[in-house]
């Protein structure tokens, strides 16, 4: 199945949704809660953060469903709500710390299939752009991802953030400095 | 892109794929003359594929995306009518009542008023034409005529009607005091 069947699968998805099918629902839930989840956790860089932003990614979204036009991309659409939850949920006070990433955890994830010395570099190399992404601001984050992750543009970044395209344009630059900064001083 | 930004801006700008047409162009002809900024532009390259290769790679925790639970989902209902009065259409009886009240006023006065001005000062042939057709109250001096070389003044004061008379060049003023309900007769 290609993208565009997949899409307009979401976008039938998300209509019976809307109008109260559960079933529905369920299945958009579980196709797209690990998509979500990535997002969030792209933005917090952190697991407990991105659990909840992710469950409350999809307590909005049964309000919202009725909003999708289906002219979009699902994806798209899904990744817009869900940083900009993920950007509500950090601005709330009392919400839980940033903690230092798991070794164990990074360890873990991953294929290890291939050259072990390739795998141990590679692990080397994807620690070192997490901390250069801890010293990023949330919404420098959220910005990177929606560019680099999602391919957005600059305007429709500034559109799902509700911030002006400069802003996107002179923080997403800043962004790509500093971590050239950081990743060529560590 | 702003002529003031930095240098690592400007590459970061031109990997991001976010500057103009006259930006990029401008930007890959001192490209083409700068060695310098050739392997810079080089080390960008690696630092930006290493943040794409961090977003596309699956976040630590990913499987406890399994613990979350599915948003309860209520079928959709029509919209119910609503007891309470819209505040819209309180305020629109209020504004009819309103235009309807100061119409009549408007054109009762009209009416009542109509070719009596009482603060511009009138002709004198306009001033006799009203002292004839008003009913004086019991204080004039009916038997004065009206002189064309009078002064005359008419005000308004408290509902009353007052024309002052004095003949011009000479110590006598007269004050008529029209009260209560009176009308102009054509």
């Amino acid at each position: 199945m290609n993208t565009e069947q997949h899409n307009q699968n979401d976008a039938i998805l998300a209509g019976r949704a809307a109008k109260g099918d559960r079933e529905a629902f369920s299945l958009l839930f579980s196709r797209w809660k690990r998509y979500v989840y990535s997002i969030a956790w792209k933005i917090t860089l952190n697991e407990e953060d991105a659990l909840d932003a992710t469950q409350e990614v999809f307590a909005k979204l049964v309000s919202r469903l009725g909003q999708f036009k289906g002219s979009g991309f699902f994806r798209s659409w899904l990744g817009t709500i869900a940083t900009r939850e993920t950007l509500n949920l950090l601005r709330k006070p009392h919400r839980k710390r940033e903690r230092p990433l798991d070794p164990i955890l990074l360890e873990s994830k991953g294929s290890h299939t291939g050259n072990p010395r390739t795998r141990i570099e590679k692990k080397e190399k994807r620690q070192l752009v997490e901390k250069a992404m801890e010293q990023l601001s949330p919404q420098q984050r959220a910005i990177l991802t929606l560019g680099m992750k999602e391919d957005q543009s600059p305007g429709e970044i500034a559109i799902a953030l509700g911030i002006p395209a400069k802003q996107v344009r002179s923080q997403l630059c800043r962004a790509v400095a500093r971590i050239r900064e950081i990743l060529g001083t560590i | 892109m702003e002529k003031n930004d930095s240098r690592e801006e400007k590459i970061a700008a031109y990997l991001a794929g976010i500057m103009s047409p006259e930006e990029k162009f401008a930007f890959e002809q001192s490209l083409r003359e700068d060695p310098t900024l050739q392997l810079e532009i080089e080390e960008y390259r690696k630092t930006m594929k290493a943040v794409r290769g961090w977003m596309e790679e699956d976040p630590p925790g990913m499987e406890r995306t399994e613990q979350l639970t599915l948003p309860k989902i209520h079928p959709e209902t029509p919209p119910r009518k609503s007891s309470v009065i819209p505040i819209r259409l309180i305020a629109g009886y209020a504004a009819v009542a309103i235009l309807i009240f100061f119409t009549g006023f408007i054109l009762g006065n009209k009416t009542r008023f109509q070719d009596m001005d009482l603060h511009t000062p009138k002709s004198p042939v306009q001033v006799q034409s009203i002292q004839q057709n008003v009913t004086p109250s019991p204080t004039p001096h009916p038997e004065r005529k009206t002189e064309p070389d009078l002064d005359r003044r008419i005000t308004r004061e408290n509902g009353r009607i007052i024309i002052e008379t004095s003949a011009r060049g000479a110590a006598t003023h007269s004050i008529w005091v029209v009260d209560g309900e009176f009308e102009i007769i054509k």
